[in-house]
C-alpha cells in the first residue's frame, strides 16, 4: 500500500528514474523497431514472392511439359486449391527504344487464368488514380492527369483503357485493326525515371518511344524443341500494354510478361501437326515408338506444351496443405498422362513453393534477423545495469527513509517490495513509452527515410537491393508484447539486488545514516 | 486500568548489554542497564552525549537486539508487558513497531515526498497493508486529521515537510507516531534540534498525547529542563541506569 503511494512520488519527484525509464525506453524501441522492420521484411518476402507466382509452382525448365490442361482440371477440382495458371517462362532480350537492349526474365501468361492465381491486376502500374500517390506531395503524377496527354495510339482513350489493355495483355494492330499480343515491362526495365520513391515519370512525351502504352520493344528469345536443342533466336516486335510495379525489386527490374500464345509461338511450344525434314540418309530415333529407322519426312502431331503451372491455394489453408494437394494432383495427373506421346517429360515435373525457390535467401534473411535481435538484445542489457546502478545509488540516497519504514514497522519484504514495485513502475512506463516510440517510429520509416534520403542524403533502404520499394511499417501485436514484458523484466532484474541490499539493510544504522 | 496493569511494567528492559564492534575493538555502550516503564507513566532518561540513550531507545522500540546471549542471558532483555521481545519472530516485532510503539525522533525524519497528511496516514498503511487500510480508510484519515489538529497543524496538510519550520516538523512526527494509537510513545530528543520556545510546544503536543494517562512515553534528552517535564527521571552514565526521583532529582535507588 505504502509502496504504491511511495512510488507515485519517487516517480513524480525525482529525475533518475525517469532517465531509467528512458533507457528502459530506447532499449525496447531499439529491439522492436528492428524486430518489426526485419519480420516485416521476411514476411513481405514471403507473402510477395507468392504475390507474382501464386502458392505453388510447377514446372519443367526447358522444355516444358504437355496436357498441361489436364494437370489444371485436376489441380482446379481439388477442394484445397481455387486456380491453376499455366505459363512459359523463358530468358530473352528486350530491345528498347534508343538500341538500348534489356536481359529479362520473360513469361508468357494467359492473362486471366494468371490474374486469378496472382494479384497480376494489382500490380499494372498505368490504371486510374483518384488520389496521390503517399510522397508524390505536388501531385505531379501522370495518372492523376488525362491519359490522352501521352499517347496516340488506337483504342486507346483513358487511363481506364490502358488498364484493361495491360489486364488483356493485348494491343490493337495499327495497320490491321486487330488485337495482337502486347508486353507489359518490368517499370524499371525500361528505365523510367523516378523523380521520387513510390511513383515514375514516362521516359519520354514523345508517341513513337513513349514506353508504358504502344511504345514497341524487340522481344529476343531462344527456343528449343521438344528434345531440348537448341534451334535458331527468334525476335517479334511487339507493343508495351502497361508496366508492372509489384514491388518485388526482381519482377520489376527484370521481368517481362507477354502472352503465353505469343511466347508458344516463339518457342515452337505451340502443338498441332509438324513436319519433320529429312537432313539426308540418316538413321534417327522415332520420337514415338523409340525404334530405328531411317529418317524419311514425317508428320508428327505434338501437344502444346508450357514450362510452368502456378496453382494457388484456398485462402486461410496452410501452406503445407496446399502443397499436399497439389503434390496429390500433379501424381495423378502424371499417373493417366505419361504414356501418351511426349507423356516422359512429366517424369521431369518438379513442384516448388516461392520460399523453397528463394530458400537460401529467406533462411539468410531468418538468420540475420536473429542475429540482429540477439544482438540488441544483448546491447538492451545495458538497460539492466543502467536501472540496477541508478537503483543502487538511489537505495542509497533514501537509506534514511528505509530506516524510517522500518521504525514505522515496515518488514524487509516490504521494503524489498517498495523498490521492486518501483521497479516494476518505471519498466511499465519505460516500455509504454518504448513501445510507443517504436510504433510512431515504424508506422512512420518511409516518411523517415524519405526525409533522410532529402535533408540528409542518406538513403538506407536501396530497393535495388532489398527486393521492396517500401520499408515494412507494420508492428506485430505479439513482438509487441514479447518486446515490453522483456523491458519490464528488464527493469525488475536491474532493481533486484538493490532492493535486496535495502531489505537486509540494519534500520538503526540507516537512521543514523546521513 | 486493572491493578494488574498497574504493578507489571507495560515496557521493561533488564540488564541490557548492548556493545558496538569497531573493526576488532568492542566498543560497550550498555552494560547493564535496566529501565522499567508504568502504564501510563511519563519516564525521561537523562544523559550526556554517546551515553547511549538512542541505543537504549532503539532497543526498546525492537529496532535493534541487546548482545546476543552468549550462555546464559548476558544480553539481558527487553520485555512488552512481560513478552521478551527477542521470543518475537520477525512479523510480530515489525508489528510491534508498527502497532504497539511509536519513535519520535531528534531530526524528525519525515519522509521529504509526502505531505504532512501523507506522512502521517504512512504509518496507518504500513500497518494495515492495502486490504486493511481501504476498509478503514475514513476513520483513519479522520484520525490522522485530529491529531493534526491537536498539534495545530490542521491547516497544513497538504504541505510538505521542506514547507514546515523544526517544530511544526516535530509535531507532524508526533502525530505520526500515534496515527496506530499505540500504548508507548518513545521519543528520542524530541526537542532536541529546537529553540526553546518550539520545543515547548513539542512539548505540549506530547503532554496532550498522553490520552488521560493511557499512554506511557519513554523519553531521551540530555536537557534536565525538559526531563523535568516527565512524572519520573533516571540518568544513564556509564552506561548504567542512575535512578533519580521526578520532582527533587534526587538520587535514590532502583525500585524495581
Ligand atoms: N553502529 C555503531 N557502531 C559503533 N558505535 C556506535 C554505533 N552506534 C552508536 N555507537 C556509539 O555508541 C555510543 C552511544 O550512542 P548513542 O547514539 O546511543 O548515544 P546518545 O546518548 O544517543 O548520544 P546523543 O545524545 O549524541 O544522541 C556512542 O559513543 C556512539 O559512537
Ligand atoms: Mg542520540
Amino acid at each position: 500500500m505504502y509502496q504504491g503511494l511511495l512510488t507515485r512520488k519517487y516517480l513524480t519527484r525525482k529525475i533518475m528514474p525517469l532517465l531509467s525509464a528512458v533507457a528502459v525506453a530506447l532499449c525496447t524501441a531499439m529491439v522492436l523497431v528492428t524486430w518489426s522492420v526485419m519480420g516485416g521484411f521476411l514476411n513481405t518476402l514471403l507473402t510477395s514472392g507468392r504475390a507474382m507466382m501464386g502458392d505453388v509452382k510447377i514446372e519443367v525448365s526447358g522444355v516444358g511439359f504437355p496436357y498441361y490442361n489436364d494437370l489444371i482440371e485436376r489441380l482446379e477440382a481439388h477442394p484445397d486449391l481455387v486456380a491453376a495458371a499455366p505459363a512459359v517462362e523463358w530468358f530473352g532480350q528486350i530491345g528498347l527504344p534508343y538500341g538500348r537492349v534489356a536481359q529479362a526474365a520473360v513469361w508468357g501468361v494467359d492473362p486471366e487464368r494468371y490474374a486469378r492465381v496472382t494479384h497480376y491486376s494489382d500490380a499494372l502500374h498505368w490504371r486510374p488514380i483518384d488520389t496521390p500517390t503517399r510522397r508524390d506531395t505536388e501531385g505531379a503524377d501522370p495518372r492523376l492527369g488525362p491519359a490522352s496527354e501521352y499517347f496516340t495510339g488506337p483504342g486507346v482513350r483513358s487511363w481506364d483503357s490502358v488498364l484493361q489493355r495491360g489486364l488483356s495483355l493485348t494491343a490493337i494492330d495499327e495497320r490491321t485493326n486487330e488485337p495482337v499480343p502486347g508486353i507489359a515491362l518490368g517499370i524499371r526495365l525500361s528505365g523510367q525515371s523516378r523523380p521520387r520513391p513510390g511513383w515514375y515519370e514516362p521516359t519520354s512525351r514523345f508517341a513513337e518511344d513513349f514506353l508504358p502504352f504502344g511504345g514497341r520493344v524487340t522481344l529476343v528469345v531462344l527456343p528449343s524443341d521438344s528434345q531440348g536443342r537448341m534451334i535458331e533466336p527468334r525476335a517479334r516486335i511487339v507493343q508495351v500494354v502497361n508496366e508492372i510495379q509489384s514491388g518485388i525489386a526482381q519482377v520489376d527490374g527484370q521481368t517481362a510478361i507477354t502472352r503465353i500464345d505469343l511466347m508458344q509461338d516463339l518457342l515452337g511450344m505451340r502443338g498441332g501437326e509438324r513436319v519433320i525434314e529429312p537432313g539426308g540418309f540418316r538413321v534417327d530415333v522415332d520420337p514415338v515408338t523409340g525404334e530405328e529407322r531411317f529418317f524419311a519426312p514425317v508428320t508428327v502431331s505434338e501437344p502444346s506444351r508450357v514450362t510452368t503451372v502456378f496453382v494457388r491455394g484456398r485462402d486461410g489453408i496452410s501452406l503445407d496443405k496446399i502443397v499436399a494437394a497439389t503434390r496429390e494432383a500433379t501424381e495423378a495427373f502424371i499417373h493417366a498422362n505419361s504414356s501418351r506421346p511426349q507423356g516422359g517429360l512429366l517424369r521431369y515435373l518438379t513442384l516448388a513453393t516461392w520460399e523453397e525457390i528463394n530458400a537460401q535467401f529467406v533462411a539468410a534473411v531468418k538468420k540475420e534477423i536473429g542475429l540482429v535481435l540477439f544482438l540488441f538484445s544483448f546491447i538492451s542489457l545495458t538497460a539492466v545495469f543502467l536501472v540496477w546502478s541508478i537503483f543502487w545509488s538511489m537505495v542509497n540516497e533514501k537509506t534514511k527513509d528505509i530506516g524510517i519504514l522500518r521504525a514505522i514497522g515496515a518488514s524487509r519484504r516490504g521494503v524489498a517490495w517498495l523498490w521492486l514495485r518501483y521497479a516494476l513502475s518505471i519498466g511499465v512506463v519505460g516500455s509504454a513509452l518504448g513501445l510507443a516510440i517504436s510504433y510512431l517510429i515504424v508506422r512512420n520509416i518511409n516518411e523517415i527515410h524519405d526525409w533522410m534520403d532529402t535533408a540528409l542524403g542518406l538513403s538506407i533502404w536501396d530497393p535495388s537491393i532489398y527486393l521492396f520499394a517500401k520499408i515494412p511499417d507494420e508492428v506485430d501485436p505479439l513482438h509487441a508484447a514479447v518486446v515490453g514484458l522483456g523491458g519490464v523484466l528488464a527493469a525488475v532484474f536491474g532493481a533486484m539486488v538493490p532492493a535486496i541490499r535495502a531489505a537486509r539493510m540494519d534500520p538503526v544504522r540507516a537512521l543514523r545514516f546521513e | 486500568m486493572s491493578k494488574r496493569d498497574d504493578q507489571t511494567p507495560i515496557l521493561e528492559a533488564r540488564d541490557v548489554r548492548k556493545t558496538y564492534r569497531l573493526g576488532r575493538v568492542d566498543v560497550p555502550v550498555l552494560k547493564g542497564a535496566s529501565i522499567t516503564a508504568a502504564p501510563g507513566e511519563w519516564l525521561a532518561i537523562l544523559g550526556a552525549s554517546g551515553s547511549g540513550k538512542s541505543t537504549m531507545l532503539h532497543l526498546l522500540g525492537g529496532l535493534d537486539r541487546p548482545d546476543s546471549s552468549r550462555g546464559g542471558n548476558k544480553g539481558g532483555e527487553i520485555l512488552y508487558k512481560g513478552q521478551p521481545l527477542r521470543r518475537m519472530g520477525a512479523r510480530r516485532l515489525d508489528r510491534y513497531r508498527a502497532a504497539d510503539v511509536g519513535f519520535v525522533f531528534q531530526f524528525y525524519h519525515l519522509l521529504p515526498e509526502l505531505t504532512v497528511m501523507e506522512n502521517v496516514l504512512i504509518g496507518a498503511m504500513v500497518l494495515h497493508g492495502r486490504l486493511g487500510y481501504r476498509k478503514r480508510r475514513d476513520e483513519i484519515r479522520a484520525r490522522a486529521e485530529g491529531l493534526l489538529e491537536r498539534v495545530g497543524l490542521s491547516e497544513r496538510l497538504r504541505h510538505r515537510p521542506v514547507e514546515l519550520s523544526g517544530g511544526e516538523r516535530q509535531r507532524v512526527a508526533v502525530a505520526r507516531a500515534l496515527v496506530n494509537d499505540p500504548g508507548v510513545l518513545l521519543a528520542d530528543e524530541p526537542t532536541g534540534n529546537l529553540d526553546r520556545a518550539s520545543g515547548g510546544e513539542v512539548l505540549e503536543s506530547i503532554a496532550s498525547m498522553r490520552d488521560e494517562g493511557r499512554r506511557t512515553i519513554v523519553m531521551v534528552t540530555h536537557d534536565a529542563t525538559v526531563a523535568a517535564r516527565a512524572d519520573r527521571v533516571i540518568e544513564l552514565r556509564d552506561g548504567l541506569v542512575v535512578q533519580k526521583s521526578a520532582l527533587g532529582g534526587v538520587g535514590r535507588a532502583a525500585a524495581v
